[in-house]
């Protein structure tokens, strides 16, 4: 059917207008605000001097950015693999289920996910405290008895906070998980299993690599998710020694809210960006050539 | 399998290495019945194929022969073993799954080898194997590829290889000519039929086309709300069924059926008459005790115009169906039945024409009220 281009064009403007719009208002101008800023000595409101690469200088000379770098990179190498290999195993186990069972037990791993961070933060507060926390029962086992403030002694912050996140977060992951499951035939696992292949086996050589485009995804959207971690940090150091355990958001945050430094907390910001989207996007064509081969 | 083969000493023919037999097998899901006492021999080296309507159970009876479902009760032999309580890998069959199941992310070759590879085969026997099957089948240019760079036919015969290689004591096919148009369809079966000769193996097939039945199998097992309704060879199926059932579902145009107004028993067969039109025939009804509630049977390919208009029935044609070697008449009766009866490619008939039918009385039959059949013996 032959129709008026100009006809096509006002579509795709009204369809695609409002979107755009929004879109370079509450995203691309600000992001090119911050690498702006990111050049002048501004404070958090108000303009600034340019200043050139020294932003950038200091920051990356600073002790206490490295400090965040190492927090935030050791904080990712606690969750994101672990997460992604709970939730594949946890979603293996559920799409065994069926029915209603399969539906209660999905509900209750997903049920956290829709908690808001200062519930989570509470619940597990309470659930590790020193002196009624049922997981010091957990750790008194090991630890000859006695109880370890877990979220103030340096060694066990971040796996604590890291496990705390994989709890919260698991739930989608095993919904992306038990989805990719489903898309495998049934009669590939009876082909497999006339085929003498162990459970195991069906395993590593059906299940896996049919459901690495899946695994690919999550450990991609897990990256992006825990370099941009926050909240569970920030909220779990409140009184203790923020800097021992700050992150490269915090960090953000400290020099913008607390210390009024724009232009610096623009650079780690910048600094941050330029990290995930390479991160990312490096990471995700590895597992995909990978699963290619 | 080779192993089994082996084992076996020698006073067993090999009639009975591979046969199959399934005695009294039951199969539930919760209240409802699937199956009902099956119970089937299956020669060695037999074609077989299980034939029915969708939901008579034919597919769930294969999948229970292969492991992949329970039974509920009673026994399957596979050769001398009872395989029952077996796992599916442990009963030396291999299975062609309607949909081929092949491994997606595995080249033909990895497919066809990974059963052989799992059971730790010697890797110059798994590629001698692969290629043998693979020149077998015509698929060596393909062992390269992944199933989804294949065409339909050729995803078929890699399916097809992935079972040779493993040199099964019986293959099992679940309609796997459904999901090929009908073109490719015809050569496969007879691709299918070529195979079976050559590699003499037993083979039990499922379908609902009543084509691929009559021209695959030694045997038909025609099945039929839970049950088996009638074993044999297709001419014993198409020409003796059991049932109006089985006269129903095999041959296409369908058996025509028409209400008898009128029966009597004269000295063991049935002179009927079909509205007023009385038949004396040869059917053999010496133990048909009711008078009401029968049906007369005839083929299309039984009934032909009478030219001189003296034949046993007349009516007048509704429809001319000319399929170029024959034309088929839809024919209205003086009751209002409508048959369908074959003429020769040039028919001369037109709609709203009147004809006269002669009945081939030979080919006859009679179906009581459940359904049995009474044939001329």
């Amino acid at each position: 059917m032959l129709k008026d281009k100009r006809a096509d064009y006002l579509t795709a403007l009204i369809l695609g207008g409002p979107f755009l719009l929004i879109y370079g208002a509450l995203f691309l101008w600000p992001t090119i605000q911050m690498v702006i800023i990111s050049f002048t000595d501004a404070p958090l409101i108000g303009d600034g001097e340019w200043v050139g690469f020294k932003n950038y200088i200091k920051v990356l000379k600073g002790r206490l950015f490295s400090k965040a770098v190492w927090n935030t990179g050791y904080f990712v190498v606690l969750t994101v693999i672990p997460s992604t290999l709970i939730s594949l195993a946890v979603a293996m186990a559920v799409s065994r289920l069926k029915g209603w069972k399969q539906a209660l037990v999905m509900a209750a791993f997903f049920l956290p996910y829709i908690l808001p961070v200062s519930v989570v933060f509470l619940t597990w507060n309470w659930m590790i405290d020193m002196q009624y926390g049922m997981i010091q029962y957990v750790v008194r086992l090991f630890n000859d008895g006695e109880a370890i403030a877990l979220t103030r002694n340096l060694p066990f912050f971040m796996p604590t906070v890291a496990v705390v996140t994989i709890w919260w977060t698991l739930g989608f992951n095993v919904l992306l998980f038990i989805a990719g499951l489903g898309n495998i035939s049934p009669e590939i696992y009876e082909a497999a299993a006339l085929d003498n292949a162990s459970r195991w086996r069906q395993f590593t050589r059906i299940t896996w690599p049919l459901i690495w485009p899946i695994t690919a995804l999550v450990l991609t959207l897990q990256l992006i998710a825990q370099l941009k971690i926050f909240d569970q940090v920030f909220l779990f150091s409140l009184g203790g020694r923020q800097d021992a355990t700050m992150v490269l958001v915090q960090y953000i945050y400290k020099l913008a809210f607390q210390q009024n430094k724009g232009g610096m907390a623009a650079t780690v910001a910048v600094l941050l960006f330029a990290m995930i989207i390479i991160l990312s996007v490096l990471q995700y064509q590895l597992l995909r050539s990978r699963g290619k081969k | 399998m080779t192993q089994h083969k082996q084992n076996n000493n020698d006073n067993h023919s090999t009639a009975n290495q591979s046969g199959i037999n399934l005695s009294n097998v039951c199969k539930n899901f919760g209240n409802i019945k699937i199956l009902e006492n099956i119970s089937l021999h299956i020669n060695s080296g037999e074609f077989i194929v299980f034939l029915g309507p969708s939901g008579c159970g034919k597919s769930t009876l294969l999948r229970m022969i292969a492991g992949l479902e329970d039974i509920d009760e009673g026994q399957i032999h596979i050769g001398d073993r009872r395989v029952d309580q077996l796992a599916p890998n442990k009963r030396g069959i291999a299975m062609v799954f309607q949909n081929y199941a092949l491994y997606p992310h595995m080249t033909v070759r990895q497919n066809m080898s990974f059963g052989l590879t799992n059971i730790g085969t010697d890797k110059k026997e798994i590629i001698r194997r692969v290629d043998e099957a693979a020149s077998t089948l015509e698929i060596t240019q393909l062992l390269d590829r992944r199933p989804a760079e294949l065409s339909g036919g050729q995803r078929q015969r890699v399916a097809i290889g992935r079972a040779i290689v493993r040199e099964p004591i019986a293959f099992l096919l679940d309609e796997p000519l459904s999901n090929l148009d009908a073109a490719l369809r015809g050569r496969t079966r007879i691709e299918l039929a070529q195979l079976h000769q050559r590699i003499k193996a037993t083979m039990v097939y499922v379908t609902h086309d009543q084509t691929e039945a009559m021209t695959l199998a030694n045997r038909i097992v025609i099945m039929n709300n839970r049950k088996i309704e009638q074993v044999g060879t297709p001419m014993e199926i198409y020409s003796k069924p059991v049932s109006r059932f089985v006269a129903g579902f095999i041959g296409s145009p369908a058996m025509n059926f028409m209400p008898i107004t009128q029966f009597t028993n004269k000295d063991g067969k049935a002179n009927i008459s079909i509205g007023t039109t009385n038949i004396n025939t040869d059917i053999n009804v010496t133990d048909l005790t009711t008078d009401h509630s029968l049906t007369f049977g005839v083929r299309p390919d039984a009934l032909s115009v009478a030219e001189n208009g003296k034949g046993q029935l007349s009516g007048t044609v509704e429809i001319v169906e000319r399929l170029g070697d024959r034309t088929l008449l839809h024919v209205r009766l003086s009751d209002n039945t409508i048959i369908v009866a074959e003429d020769i490619g040039k028919s001369r008939l037109e709609p709203n024409s009147a004809v006269s039918l002669n009945i081939n009385l030979s080919e006859t039959h009679i179906f009581d009220k459940q359904g049995k059949a009474y044939h001329v013996s």
